[in-house]
């Protein structure tokens, strides 16, 4: 994506969004509500078009080109919208007939491990199970590259890891995987790179570990005694509360910081990596 | 066209398409079997409409009967032809069209088709070559009814070059009036306005044609109402024949609301 710019009317969607997917890797895309997440996906299918930038997927132009591109791509939207008079078995069997059937997954095979019965009506699905049909009508393809916007949404537990594992499976054989969504933890666990976006841009594209060293890392140190106000000034404090205190310090200056703790009596300390979530709330607060 | 699309539109109207087949054939023939009792008190028949001011006859559709006697050529177009049979089938394709793309969009179910191998103009074409199946069976439907009840009760009718030409120009009507409600379509995103602006299109051209018909003074405005070019289908059958003018305005309207709806669907964001 290079400097892609979407407003609707007046309400911001993206504004001057660039960052690159790397062929064959799983690459997060983390932001709130109205971030523009769904926003860079509907320009990434070409549903709606930008007032500047472009978009090029495997070398084609994510517009002009749009067909070319969707024959190698799987998708499956937040929320999605299928026919509900329609069975699952149905969908699935008219959605093959797009696209060559060579080197497609075996749908008996998928509904198996994402534990889906496709005999039934759409309409009597709950949600979950509605997500379960959009996950393998994406996947049955085998796609070069797949976009997932909030993918585990209404997925039980299970399933969930049964998915994750598909995943890691399709990103062994060579499908870039594009992972919108707002669980941070499966983030961490799933994803090879991230991007934060923050209203309407990235502010952040990075590899998961290396994010997570290049933040600070939190420490939770609990004294003896109250220490002064003046002899912890200049750290880094988040939570305060009597003897407990919560801070958060770079890496080079961890020693410097413990120096300055041990001037009391230490009863107890923690020194902890940031999570995902401790990382992207830093941008949000 | 996309023919998995189009295969799939088939499939999911092929029981209304075949309701609407089954409703038109089974009223044609029974218009067409009580035709020989109201020919039989043709002159009461003939006296209630001559008492009609002949503008509004004209409107619905019946006037060579009134000077020939009651030919079922115009007895079937006063009664079926002229105006309950449009609205029937105008039914159709403004239900149809207006859930061939808006009500995609509303129901959201655009987002599988747009993220489908496909162009935006094969899904309108898909689309739009479904309805001209609709309409094929439904205008072949009612004059199959008609024709083969009067060839069964031995009822005399025009040469049937001119029942050729009627479907035609039934076709060519009916085609036009899917084309625009099809432009319609590619242009909101709620099947209720995709309804209400062709509903609109057709009911303002029928008051236009009606209301130059009645007053000699706004005559020209017949020029703007598809209507006109309609014309009075026992006219078309009895001489088999219409001004080729009204053909080619057809054809422009068809031409013209297909490249707008197709324009219109292409550059058109689709938020779902």
């Amino acid at each position: 994506m290079n400097n892609l710019t979407k407003y609707y009317g007046r309400v911001r969607g993206v504004e001057q969004l660039s960052f690159t997917v790397n062929e064959g890797e799983i690459f997060g895309f983390l932001g709130p509500n109205g971030a523009g997440k769904t926003t860079a996906i509907r320009l990434m299918l070409d549903f709606i078009r930008p007032q500047a930038g472009n978009i090029s997927i495997f070398g084609f132009d994510a517009h002009r080109d749009a067909p070319a591109i969707h024959r190698y791509t799987g998708y499956v939207s937040g929320e999605p919208f299928l026919y509900p008079f329609m069975r699952g078995r149905e969908l699935l069997n008219w959605l093959r007939t797009f696209r060559s059937r060579s080197g497609e997954l075996s749908l008996a095979r998928l509904c198996e491990i994402l534990q889906f019965d496709p005999k039934h009506f759409i309409k009597s699905y709950s949600s979950g199970n509605r997500k379960k049909l959009a996950l393998i009508q994406a996947l049955m393809h085998r796609p070069r590259l797949l976009i997932l916007d909030e993918p585990t949404n209404g997925l039980d537990p299970i399933v969930k890891q049964n998915f994750y594992a598909i995943l890691q499976s399709l990103k062994q054989g060579g499908t870039t995987i594009f992972f919108s969504s707002h669980d941070l933890a499966e983030v961490q666990k799933i994803c090879d790179r991230v991007a934060i976006i923050k209203d309407g841009r990235v502010v952040a594209v990075e590899e998961v570990g290396n994010l997570i060293n290049k933040s600070n890392l939190s420490v939770e140190v609990t004294f003896r005694e109250v220490p002064d106000e003046a002899s912890l000034a200049d750290l880094k404090i988040t939570e305060r509360n009597g003897q407990s205190v919560k801070l958060q310090t770079g890496r080079s200056e961890i020693n410097a910081v413990l120096a300055r703790l041990n001037q009391h009596s230490i009863a107890n300390i923690t020194i902890s990596q940031p999570t995902l979530e401790d990382i992207f709330l830093t941008w949000y607060r | 066209m996309s023919w998995p699309i189009f295969w799939q539109t088939l499939k999911s109207y092929w029981l209304t398409i075949l309701f609407y087949c089954g409703g038109l054939f089974l009223y044609s023939m029974f218009l067409t079997f009580i035709y020989p009792v109201a020919r039989d008190v043709g002159t009461n028949y003939t006296e209630i409409f001559n008492k009609i001011p002949v503008q509004i006859r004209e409107a619905m559709g019946g006037t060579n009967f009134l000077d020939n006697g009651l030919s079922f050529e115009g007895f079937l177009s006063l009664e079926h032809l002229k105006f309950f049979w449009v609205i029937a089938v105008c039914a159709f394709i403004i239900g149809f069209a207006s859930r061939a793309i808006a009500g995609e969009v509303e129901q959201g179910t655009i987002a599988l088709l747009l993220s489908q191998p496909v162009t935006r103009m094969q899904i309108f074409f898909s689309k739009l070559a479904v309805g001209v199946i609709g309409i094929v069976a439904l205008v072949g439907a009612t004059m199959g009814g008609m024709l083969w009840q009067t060839s069964r009760l031995d009822i005399a009718i025009a040469p049937i070059e001119g029942y050729w030409l009627f479907i035609n120009v039934a076709i060519l009507f009916f085609i036009s009036i899917l084309a625009v409600a099809m432009m319609f379509s590619t242009m909101v995103a709620e099947r209720g306005r995709a309804t209400l602006l062709p509903l609109l299109f057709v009911i303002i051209s029928f008051v236009i044609d009606l209301f130059a018909k009645l007053n000699g003074d706004w005559e020209n405005l017949k020029w703007l109402s598809i209507f006109h070019y309609y014309g009075t289908p026992d006219s078309i059958i009895t001489t088999a024949s219409i001004d080729d003018s009204h053909l080619w305005v057809f054809i422009g309207i068809i031409v013209v609301a297909t490249i707008a709806g197709i324009v219109i669907f292409n550059r058109r964001d689709i938020a779902v």
